[in-house]
């Protein structure tokens, strides 16, 4: 048996006892073993064909049933069962029911209740005629012949939604004032709010940031509004401003002319 | 600052009414209110500007009127509704709040600066 090189020199480094042990093989067999183990299983197989020890115990033991049943048992069981019932002392209901309560052995079976004779054959008849008594009642059906009354539930339900609408109104700007409803209402693009600025009127924008002004900006409004300051650059560098001051010049000189 | 005051007019109820829904609608669009929110903020806000109002009219027709007692009573105002508003939209957007207030009295400013009520602008108003 050689040993691969590798095997051994890595062997060497984990244990060298163990790579310096001698290769030998432990485990032997009988010489000639092998050329005759098949005559050997073949023999033994053939003498299992003869009398063996367990053949031997069940040729002692015979071929005859050790249990047997009487002749004629199961054809006979169930009549011997039921003649066996029927001799025994037979007990009564009330027998029976005496031993278990003799409290409820005790109470009278008679019915309790009873009809006037007759009472079912003429039921019928009397129920019949009781019923044919009855006036018939007035059926009013849910669709109603009247066109009013629909549009009087209609008108109902307008009405009812209309002080829904309104009390719900009512109760969140019942505190409001009239301007806080328009912004709410009119300026909500910025497009609007946008030509709502433009559009307030010069006089009234002017009035209006003096009458809220703090310190501050007192004074910006004031120089702002000063008629008696000439404009200055930026004021004439507006576009539109030109635009319409040449228009204006325009006229001026084709009236004069 | 006399000659501003001497130039002063009384303003148009409608317009003045124009110019506050205005800024209603400007705050409107800053504050991004919920419909909830806007149910209670509105009010509040109504009550506030009204009490804004009448302290700007009080000092205004006070003979002694202290600028810096103005700013004081127009303080208290905004301090006490700060905290009402708080209540209903939260500390952030009542900063906001009160920027957009700013910022809208700067438009309107502007519009001033822009329109043409200067002597010379004034040409183009006449007919």
């Amino acid at each position: 048996m050689t040993r691969n090189k590798d095997i051994i020199n890595e062997l060497r480094e984990i244990s060298p006892a163990v790579a310096n042990l001698e290769p030998i093989n432990l485990y032997t067999v009988p010489e000639g073993y092998f050329e005759t183990l098949a005559d050997v299983i073949k023999a033994r197989v053939i003498t299992k064909e003869n009398k063996t020890e367990e053949s031997l115990v069940l040729d002692a033991a015979g071929k005859t049933m050790p249990l047997h049943i009487p002749d004629g048992y199961f054809e006979n069981l169930s009549n011997s069962i039921l003649s066996k019932i029927k001799t025994q002392q037979e007990q009564t209901v009330t027998e029976e029911l005496n031993e278990i309560s003799p409290l409820l052995a005790g109470i009278s079976n008679a019915n309790v209740y009873t009809v006037p004779a007759g009472y079912f054959e003429s039921i019928s008849n009397k129920l019949l005629q009781q019923v044919s008594e009855k006036k018939q009642s007035k059926v009013i059906s849910f669709i109603s012949q009247r066109g009013w009354v629909k549009y009087a539930a209609a008108a109902s339900v307008v009405v009812l939604m209309a002080f829904g609408i309104n009390f719900f109104f009512s109760k969140s700007n019942a505190q409001l004032d009239s301007y806080v409803k328009l912004g709410l209402k009119n300026y909500n693009s910025e497009q609007q709010l946008n030509t709502g600025i433009v559009s307030i009127n010069a006089a009234d924008l002017e009035s209006y940031l003096q009458m809220t002004a703090d310190s501050k900006d007192a004074e910006t409004i004031a120089s702002l509004v000063d008629k008696t300051k000439l404009p200055e650059e930026s004021d004439y560098l507006d576009g539109v401003f030109l635009e319409s001051f040449m228009k204006e010049l325009e006229q001026i000189e084709t009236t004069t002319n | 600052m006399a000659s501003a005051k001497a130039q002063e007019q009384q303003i148009s109820p409608k317009e003045a009414e124009k110019i506050q829904a205005l800024e209603v609608a400007f705050i409107s669009r800053k504050l991004e209110l919920t419909t909830n929110e806007a149910q209670k903020f509105w009010p509040v806000y109504n009550d506030y500007k009204k009490e804004i109002k009448t302290v700007q009219l009080t000092q205004r027709n006070n003979p002694n009127k202290d600028i810096v007692e103005t700013e004081q009573k127009i303080l208290d105002v905004r301090k006490r509704y700060r905290d009402r508003f708080i209540g209903v939209i939260g500390q952030p957007r009542v900063n906001r709040f009160f920027q957009a207030e700013g910022e809208f009295r700067r438009v309107l400013l502007n519009q001033l600066k822009n329109r043409p009520n200067k002597p010379m602008l004034q040409r183009r108003n006449r007919k």
